[in-house]
């Protein structure tokens, strides 16, 4: 584990590399467009804090607006972190199957409302069973597969019939139904807005169907970054599940509101020759998935070649660089890159301004 | 921080949390004994990289099993600290230490143990020099020779007894000896693989040539990786040899070395079976890793992996041969690259007969500076 604390006040180029810290003018502007986005809106955003692993992280974009007082999470342990966080409305969008992971599902209704997506019959009898025995109740959502062929019902009649098992279970109370879509790289923003919709609206057939059956649903839960703008024109949708927005990954750069605030500081340690320096960021503390070579921020004309565990390559024939310079390498997927690190540094005006934690780091389980 | 469900000692495996990562301590044991067992009939020993599992009670045992040079090799000044507080004093670090506030940290450390770090160039020998001398302490160094790894290390072999040279007429900086670094190799039959890493040390060879015919003198030549180390290994010249990945293993390395297998896996649990032959689990990339490779799925069989999302494993049964798997039941995922696993995990479950026999905590976990 990592325990690196600058002190406030420190330059940026001091700090030991290499380290994930976030542009703090980056992330509120982010922040604020989640409130420009939702505030008059019935629908508001639900934070998925899979993406940033932070209570803390979580709190502002609560205080600045546009959100529920609450938070997604990915797993059982992360809504742990969040409730100790002092957040205590959570949705879990995800399934919760053991016994014991059950029981402590149930031990996090003593202190707040953590929320479950369920999609199987057996899992709803496993979760009331333990509610009942341990006398909480639990908040209970239906998971609807719209566009990604992974978890979730593939049918309104299978949503109907698992609604009428949950409100017929004692120990659970039917809250809903929720979705994520799959949304591969758009060819331009309508069809990224008409995509979204058409597949979130998979997700509301479920709703009617439940509605029309006599049991009401109160929360639509659906959405992630790249529907922020065309969830709330769907009817119906309570609320969205950003996460990536917050911290944001040159992937989505198409979300063009947004900007990138968590970047990586490494230093040049070696200079093989006139082209090639050797950096001191590499795959285990950058992450890299889909193999992407990470886009170079500063200092401008040089790039990244080749990503070793330890260690990246960067072409420097373009520019003047000397051993000890920092660079700056932005990521292309996110979540993997937080999910390396134990604290963010958060810097503004080329100082460190505050260190942030994330407890939700390594929290799989 | 991972937050696992612990359970007692003695917990048959499948009733671990999950996803966990798992070690099964008769291959990690097997792998240790074989390697170690070879080096000590060597003239070379061993100096086991323990980035490869950031883990001390592997390091532990890797010491035990002798063979070795009494010490260890890291990444980072911070693993150095991280094992030096478990009772490690002989540390190589193998990348070079740059900035003041990192080599003052390296003086400090070099005051209660045996520490030496990788040069590869001039200005950052005069550096160390410099903050060494400023703080009353000696720096063993040694310096890089890049043998095709295309990272760290110098190229030029006159260029190497340069450095050396400036390094001995430095204060408070000591010269050690020289480190080849090499590339993996693709094994075939003994004298071709002695003859693709002869050829990868030549500059090492050429630099260690040049060293004697100055009459200077050398502490230890070292160079190696898994993919090698029983080759390496009989070129006289090596005095050490630095491997890491042999004890854990991973699918990366077992093709070319059938006398060591992989110990770690990671244990996940399906938790949905949203339609036939589609199975979801809670092991995604955060869990197992892909940065480098696609895990493998090795229980149960028949089954493969069709893809691995940040928080889900897709697994699929295309000849529809696991119809009896139900949620809750577990699936067995075999890393591609061990060491981006071990850097994901806080604890690794050890255990033996299929029962839970020890938590190690992963204390390098992370530790990159």
């Amino acid at each position: 584990m990592d325990n690196y604390r600058p002190s406030p006040g420190t330059l940026i180029n001091e700090i030991e590399t290499p380290c994930l810290f976030i542009d703090m003018d980056a992330m509120e502007s982010n922040f604020n467009v989640i409130n420009n986005t939702y505030k008059n809106t019935v629908c508001k955003m639900r934070q998925h804090t899979k993406n940033t692993k932070s209570p803390r992280l979580a709190m502002m974009q609560i205080n600045a607006g546009g959100t529920l007082n609450g938070v997604c999470t990915a797993k059982l342990s992360e809504a742990e972190v969040m409730v100790e966080g002092g957040i205590t409305d959570v949705l879990i969008p995800n399934q919760i199957v053991t016994e014991d992971k059950i029981r402590r599902l149930c031990a996090l209704q003593l202190h707040g409302d953590v929320k479950v997506c369920v999609y199987n019959e057996e899992n709803i009898r496993l979760i009331s069973k333990i509610a009942s025995e341990l006398d909480v109740t639990v908040g209970i959502l239906i998971e609807v597969d719209t566009s990604m062929g992974r978890a979730g019902v593939r049918s309104s009649e299978e949503s109907v019939n698992l609604a009428k098992l949950i409100t017929s279970s004692p120990g659970l109370k039917f809250m809903g139904v929720m979705s994520h879509q799959h949304l591969e790289e758009f060819s331009t923003h309508e069809k990224r807005i008409s995509d979204g919709k058409e597949f979130i609206e998979i997700c509301m057939e479920s709703k009617r169907a439940i509605e029309a059956a006599g049991i009401p649903v109160e929360m639509v839960s659906s959405g992630e970054t790249f529907t922020i703008d065309s969830a709330i024109e769907v009817e119906g949708v309570t609320e969205v599940e950003g996460g990536t927005y917050a911290l944001m990954a040159t992937r989505y750069s198409y979300m063009d509101d947004f900007k990138i605030a968590n970047k990586v500081l490494g230093t040049i340690t070696s200079i093989k020759n006139n082209n090639i320096a050797i950096g001191d960021i590499g795959t285990k503390s950058f992450s890299w998935p889909g193999q992407q070579l990470p886009e170079v921020e500063t200092p401008q004309n040089i790039e990244v070649v080749a990503m070793h565990p330890e260690n990246c390559e960067l072409d420097i024939s373009k520019a003047n660089v000397q051993i000890g310079d920092n660079f700056v390498l932005l990521p292309w997927y996110q979540d993997m890159l937080v999910n390396r690190w134990d604290q963010y540094v958060g810097i503004r005006n080329n100082r460190v301004e505050q260190v942030i934690d994330i407890p939700g780091r390594g929290c799989t389980q | 921080m991972e937050r696992p469900i612990i359970k007692p000692l003695g917990t048959p495996v499948e009733e671990l949390d999950s996803p966990s990562l798992i070690i099964d301590v008769d291959i990690l044991d097997h792998n240790i004994n074989t390697v170690h067992s070879f080096f000590k009939k060597q003239k070379a020993t061993l100096r086991p990289n323990v980035e490869a599992h950031r883990t001390p009670a592997i390091a532990l045992k890797q010491i035990e099993a002798g063979g070795t040079s009494e010490g260890i090799a890291v990444s980072t000044i911070g693993q150095a600290e991280v094992f030096f507080s478990s009772g490690f004093k002989n540390i190589l670090i193998l990348q070079p230490i740059i900035g003041q506030n990192k080599i003052k940290r390296l003086c400090s450390i070099s005051k209660v143990a045996d520490i030496t770090v990788l040069v590869d160039n001039l200005s950052n020998v005069q550096e160390i020099s410099k903050i060494a001398n400023d703080n009353n302490s000696t720096i063993n160094l040694s310096v890089g020779i890049d043998c095709g790894k295309g990272v760290f290390g110098i190229t030029n072999s006159k260029e190497a007894v340069n450095i050396i040279e400036k390094i001995q007429q430095s204060p408070s900086v000591t010269f050690q000896g020289i480190i080849g670094l090499q590339p993996d190799i693709i094994k075939s039959n003994n004298d071709e693989s002695l003859k693709t890493v002869t050829k990868q040390l030549k500059p090492l060879l050429d630099t260690l040539q040049i060293l004697d015919s100055k009459n200077i003198e050398i502490q230890s030549v070292a160079a190696g990786n898994t993919s090698s180390y029983d080759i390496v290994s009989q070129i006289e010249e090596i005095t050490e040899v630095i491997a890491g990945k042999y004890a854990i293993m991973d699918l990366k390395l077992t093709n070319d070395h059938n006398e060591l297998n992989s110990a770690a896996q990671v244990l996940t649990t399906i938790t949905g079976i949203p339609e036939q032959g589609v199975i979801i689990t809670d092991g995604g990339q955060k869990a197992i890793g892909a940065d480098l490779g696609e895990p493998t799925i090795t229980k149960p069989l028949n089954l493969s992996m069709g893809g691995l999302s940040a928080e889900h494993g897709n697994v699929q049964d295309n000849d529809l041969k696991n119809q009896n798997l139900k949620i809750g039941d577990k699936i067995w995922v075999s890393p591609w690259d061990s060491g981006e696993c071990c850097n994901l995990h806080d604890y690794i479950h050890a255990i033996k007969d299929e029962k839970l026999i020890a938590i190690w905590e992963v204390s390098a976990r992370g530790v990159y500076r």
